[in-house]
C-alpha cells in the first residue's frame, strides 16, 4: 500500500515536471527582412493604384488562337495587377468556350509530335458584359493602332471588320467612345500601352497580300508617319487628361522570328522518285529552278518573280496557316503556294523597316513626355528570346521553337502563360528600375505551358 | 517535342524530413534525448541497443525492458523567393509524429554473453507544405519512414584486467515512402503521388573499453541502409491528359547513410556523469536520388528515369552530455551541434536543411527498485540557412526547429 502511494506521489510529480516541458516547447521568432512590394516612385505615397492595359491581344491575354478565362488569368496585365496588388482589376469575363478559333493540346503522336486540336470559330459573350465601366484590361485582339482614337460605333466595327473583340471587350461607345476614351473615363494613375503590333503584323501573316485595314491596298504595313501620328495624339489626349498618369510605353517587336513563320520549312518538299525529279526539272528548267532526290524548296506565287512565280530559297518564309493537305495534294510543285502563305525577302524587308520605324516614333513620343511616359524594350526582349533564348533557373530555356520552346502558346505567335509572365517581368524589372520600386517578379516556374481543354 | 515536359515533371522529387540533419532520428530513449544523445561511452538501460549494443554487458539484472516513445514537432519556414524578389513565408503545415522505441535485453546462461533485440526508426519523418505554395512544383508532401529490428550479442572480457565489451547485430529494416507534387507545366496542374515501400538488411557493431572504474569509452558503427522501394505511381487532376500520365508501378532508391559514434564518459563524482562525443554520419551516400517510373510521365510508352543529384556530404556532429543524481531523481542536460549536410546553395524546399543546435533537459525516477520513468525534452534550433544562387531558382532563407519529449518506461529483473 505505501509501495503504491508512494509510486502515485512520483507521477504525479512527473505530471507536472511534464507540463513545464510541455509549456518550454517553443517556436523561434523569426525576424524576416522586409521591403520588398512598395510602388517607389511609381503613384504618390497613400495613392491607390489605378491600372488600365491598352493594347490588342497580346495585352487581352489571347493564346492558343482564342481569348478564353483560364486563360485570361495569365495575361500579363493581370499577373502585373497581381503583383502590384492591385485586387480590382477588372477583365473581361470571358467564358471556357473562349471568342476565336480555341486550339487544345491532344497528347503527341507515336513520333512524338504534338497533337493540336483546333475547335470552330466560337464567340461567347463575357459574364461581365453589365460591368459598368471600361474593363481595366483595353486589349483588344486584333485592334491597331488607329482603334485607339478610332469612335466609330463598336458594334459595327465588329461586322465590318470580321473581329468579335472591338463589341465583345468596348461594348458601348457611351462608356467612352474609343479606347483611349474608355481608358481615360477609368481615371489610371498607370497606363501599360502595347499597340501597333497588328499594324505589321496583318501584313506579315498575310504573307504581303493585304494592307492595315484602312490603308490603302499597295499592299504594305501602316506607314511609319500614320502610328507616329496616332500615338502622338493618343498619348497627348491621355496626358492632357491625366497630367500625374505614369505610362509605360512597349517596343513593337519583330515577329519574323516567331513560331508562325518558322515552323513549315522553305525546303520541305521531298522528293523520292528519279521520275518526278525529271519531271519538275523539265517543267521548270526554263525559269531556273532545280530540283533533287531529297529536300527542295517550293514553288510558290511571288508578285516580283518572272511569271509572278519563284522557286523559295532559305531566306523565305512559308506561315503556319498553310493547309497541310494541300500541301499534300501538289501546292508548291504542280501549282504554285499562293502568295498569302509566303513572305519573301522583300516583304520580310518591309516588316523591318515598319517595326524599327514605329519603335523610333514610339521613343521619339516618350521623349516629348519624359515626367509620364517610360518605354518598355519589348523589341530587344523578343529579339533576345529569338536569338539566345530565355532562361528560367530550374525550369525552362525558352526558345521560339514551337511547341517544345515552352514560350510560344500553341497558336504559334502568341505567347503561352509562361512567355506572358516574362513579359511581366520584364515590365516589372523596367519599374523598379525606373520608379525605385521593390515589385516582386512573377515565379515564371509555376506557370503552366499548356492550359488543358476544361 | 516531350522533352520539357519531362524535365518538368520529375525536377526535384525528393525525401525529407525537418530536424535531424537530412532525416535521420536520433531519438530513441528518453534518457538519451535529455543528455543531447551522449549515451555512447555509458547507458543505463536497454536503449543502449541503438546507440551502442556493447554497453548492455555493463547492466545488471537477468531482463531489461525498456519502451517508449518521442513525440516530435518540427517546424520549418521558407521566405523567398529572393530570385523572384520576394518575401513571402510559408510555414510547413503541423505535423507532428510519434516514434516508438522497445528494447530487450537478456544475459544469456553462456557467461559474459548478452543477447538484446531493439525495435526503433533509424530515419524518417515528413513535411506538408501548403497547397498553393511556391515550391508545389518540387514538393508538397514528403514522407518516409524506416523501421528497424536489430538483434544483437554481446560479450564482455577483459584485457590487462580491463573490461571490454563488443557487440555485432544484424537489422532487418522495412521501409515506407510518399512523394506528392504538382506538375505545374499544366493548368489545372494535374499531381504526381509516388507511394512505396521496401525492405533491406544491415548490420551494426559495438565496442566498449572501461580503462578505470569511472572512465568509459564507446564507439558504435551502423552500417548504411541501401533501399529499392517499390510501389505506384498515382494522378490527379488529369482531365485531358490522360494519355500522358498513366498510374503504373514505380521504384526508387535510397541509400541512408552510415553512422559511426564515438564517445567518452567520466564520473565526476559517484553522483556526476558526464559524456562527450562525436558523430560521423555518411551523408556522401545520399548523392543522387533515382526514380524510376515504369510508365513514363508524359510518355508511358516507355519507362523512366529520374537522376537527382543531391549532393550531401559527410558531416561529424559533437554532442555534450551530463546526469546529476540526487537521491532517487537524475537531472539531465546536453547539447550537440549537428551541422549541415549539404551545401546551402543545394538546399532545396523538400528538405529544408541548417546547422542544427540541440539543446536538452531531461529526469529520471526510479519509481520503484527495478522500475525507471524517463522524461526528456531537446529544442533543436536551425540557425537560418540563407540560399544564393540555387540552381532552380529557389532562393531565400530557410527557418528551422523542432521540439522532442521523448518518454521511456525501463523495467529490470534481477
Amino acid at each position: 500500500m505505501r509501495y503504491s502511494k508512494n509510486i502515485m506521489k512520483k507521477i504525479s510529480k512527473l505530471f507536472i515536471l511534464g507540463l513545464i516541458f510541455i509549456a518550454f516547447a517553443c517556436e523561434p521568432n523569426i525576424e524576416n527582412p522586409q521591403g520588398t512590394g512598395n510602388l517607389g516612385t511609381l503613384v504618390p505615397e497613400g495613392t491607390q493604384l489605378v491600372y488600365v492595359a491598352i493594347g490588342n491581344s497580346l495585352t487581352a491575354g489571347y493564346q492558343d488562337g482564342a481569348v478564353y478565362g483560364s486563360a485570361q488569368e495569365f495575361s500579363f496585365p493581370n499577373l502585373l495587377a497581381k503583383q502590384l496588388g492591385i485586387s480590382d482589376f477588372v477583365q473581361p469575363a470571358v467564358p471556357e468556350d473562349g471568342i476565336g478559333t480555341r486550339m487544345t493540346f491532344g497528347g503527341f503522336t507515336a513520333t512524338g509530335s504534338p497533337i493540336i486540336n483546333r475547335a470552330a470559330l466560337t464567340i461567347s459573350t463575357p459574364t461581365n458584359a453589365n460591368y459598368a465601366k471600361p474593363y481595366n484590361n483595353l486589349g483588344i485582339p486584333g485592334s491597331i493602332a488607329y482603334d485607339l482614337i478610332d469612335e466609330s460605333d463598336f458594334a459595327t466595327r465588329s461586322q465590318t471588320r470580321s473581329n468579335p473583340f472591338y463589341y465583345a471587350f468596348l461594348r458601348n461607345n457611351a462608356l467612352g467612345a474609343s479606347m483611349i476614351k474608355q481608358a481615360i473615363a477609368l481615371q489610371p494613375n498607370f497606363v501599360t500601352m502595347w499597340i501597333g503590333n497588328n499594324d505589321v503584323l496583318g501584313y506579315a501573316t498575310s504573307g504581303g497580300t493585304i494592307s492595315t485595314t484602312g490603308m490603302p491596298d499597295n499592299p504594305v504595313p501602316t506607314p511609319v508617319a500614320t502610328i507616329s501620328q496616332i500615338l502622338g495624339g493618343g498619348m497627348q489626349a491621355m496626358i492632357e487628361n491625366l497630367p500625374n498618369v505614369k505610362i509605360l510605353l512597349m517596343t513593337i517587336p519583330n515577329v519574323m522570328g516567331t513560331p508562325f513563320f518558322n515552323v513549315v520549312p522553305w525546303n520541305a518538299l521531298v522528293l523520292t522518285e528519279q521520275a518526278k525529279v525529271d519531271a519538275l526539272n523539265a517543267a521548270y528548267g526554263a525559269l531556273g529552278y532545280s530540283f533533287k532526290i531529297g529536300q527542295n524548296g517550293f514553288v510558290a506565287e511571288s508578285p516580283t518573280g518572272t511569271m509572278k512565280m519563284k522557286q523559295l530559297t532559305a531566306d523565305d518564309k512559308i506561315v503556319l496557316t498553310i493547309p497541310q493537305d494541300s500541301l499534300k495534294a501538289g501546292w508548291g510543285t504542280l501549282k504554285p503556294i499562293p502568295n498569302r502563305y509566303v513572305l519573301d525577302t522583300d516583304e520580310q524587308k518591309l516588316v523591318a523597316e515598319a517595326v524599327a520605324g514605329y519603335n523610333q516614333a514610339i521613343n521619339t513620343i516618350a521623349g516629348m513626355y519624359p515626367n509620364n511616359i517610360t518605354v518598355v524594350d519589348m523589341n530587344a526582349l523578343f529579339a533576345n528570346l529569338m536569338s539566345n533564348g530565355y532562361d528560367i533557373p530550374g525550369s525552362s530555356h525558352f526558345t521560339p521553337a514551337y511547341f517544345s520552346g515552352e514560350f510560344f502558346s500553341l497558336d504559334g505567335i502568341h505567347p503561352n502563360s509562361k512567355g506572358y509572365g516574362v513579359i511581366a517581368n520584364e515590365i516589372i524589372k523596367v519599374i523598379n528600375a525606373k520608379f525605385g520600386a521593390n515589385i516582386p517578379f512573377v515565379f515564371v516556374q509555376n506557370l503552366p505551358a499548356i492550359i488543358v481543354y476544361k | 517535342m516531350r522533352s520539357f515536359l519531362l524535365t518538368s515533371l520529375v525536377i526535384l522529387m525528393s525525401v525529407n524530413m525537418a530536424f535531424s540533419s537530412g532525416f535521420q532520428i536520433n531519438d530513441h530513449s528518453a534518457r538519451s534525448v535529455g543528455m543531447g544523445f551522449s549515451t555512447v561511452a555509458t547507458s543505463k538501460d536497454a536503449s543502449a541497443i541503438f546507440y551502442n549494443p556493447a554497453n548492455i554487458t555493463f547492466q545488471e539484472g537477468m531482463l531489461n525492458f525498456s519502451a517508449g516513445a518521442s513525440y516530435i514537432m518540427p517546424g520549418s519556414k521558407f521566405t523567398g523567393l529572393t530570385t523572384m524578389n520576394q518575401n513571402e513565408t510559408t510555414s510547413l503545415e503541423t505535423w507532428n509524429f510519434i516514434i516508438p522505441h522497445f528494447y530487450a535485453n537478456w544475459k544469456t546462461p553462456v557467461t559474459n554473453l548478452h543477447l538484446g533485440l531493439g525495435v526503433f526508426a533509424p530515419f524518417g519523418l515528413g513535411t506538408q507544405w501548403p497547397e498553393d505554395w511556391y515550391g508545389r512544383h518540387s514538393a508538397k508532401k514528403t514522407y518516409l519512414e524506416a523501421l528497424e529490428i536489430n538483434p544483437v550479442l554481446a560479450y564482455q572480457f577483459k584485457v590487462a584486467n580491463m573490461p571490454v565489451s563488443v557487440a555485432a547485430g544484424f537489422g532487418y529494416v522495412m521501409g515506407k515512402v510518399e512523394l506528392e507534387k504538382n506538375l505545374t507545366t499544366f493548368s489545372p496542374e494535374p499531381m504526381l503521388n509516388l507511394k512505396g515501400d521496401g525492405t533491406a538488411t544491415t548490420y551494426n557493431f559495438g565496442l566498449t573499453i572501461k580503462p578505470t572504474h569511472d572512465l568509459s569509452i564507446g564507439a558504435s558503427y551502423r552500417h548504411n541502409i541501401d533501399m529499392n522501394f517499390e510501389g505506384d505511381t498515382k494522378y490527379e487532376n488529369t482531365a485531358g491528359l490522360e494519355a500522358l500520365f498513366v498510374e503504373g508501378p514505380g521504384s526508387a532508391n535510397i541509400n541512408f547513410p552510415n553512422d559511426l559514434r564515438v564517445g567518452i564518459s567520466y564520473n565526476v563524482t559517484p553522483n556526476f556523469l558526464i559524456e562527450a562525443g562525436i558523430n560521423y554520419i555518411g551523408w556522401s551516400s545520399y548523392d543522387t536520388l533515382a526514380i524510376t517510373f515504369d510508365k513514363g510521365p508524359g510518355n508511358p510508352t516507355a519507362p523512366y528515369t529520374s537522376y537527382q543529384p543531391r549532393l550531401y556530404k559527410d558531416v561529424i556532429a559533437y554532442r555534450l552530455g551530463a546526469e546529476y543524481r540526487i537521491g532517487d531523481i537524475c537531472v539531465r542536460g546536453g547539447f550537440y551541434y549537428d551541422p549541415i549536410p549539404v551545401d546551402p546553395v543545394n538546399v532545396e524546399p523538400v528538405l529544408p536543411e541548417s546547422d542544427r543546435l540541440g539543446f536538452s533537459t531531461g529526469f529520471g525516477l526510479e519509481l520503484a527498485k527495478d522500475l525507471k520513468f524517463d522524461l526528456g525534452y531537446l529544442f533543436i534550433y536551425g540557425t537560418q540557412t540563407d540560399v544564393v544562387g540555387n540552381e532552380n531558382g529557389f532562393d531565400g532563407y530557410y527557418n528551422s526547429w523542432a521540439n522532442v519529449v521523448s518518454l521511456t518506461l525501463s523495467y529490470q529483473l534481477k
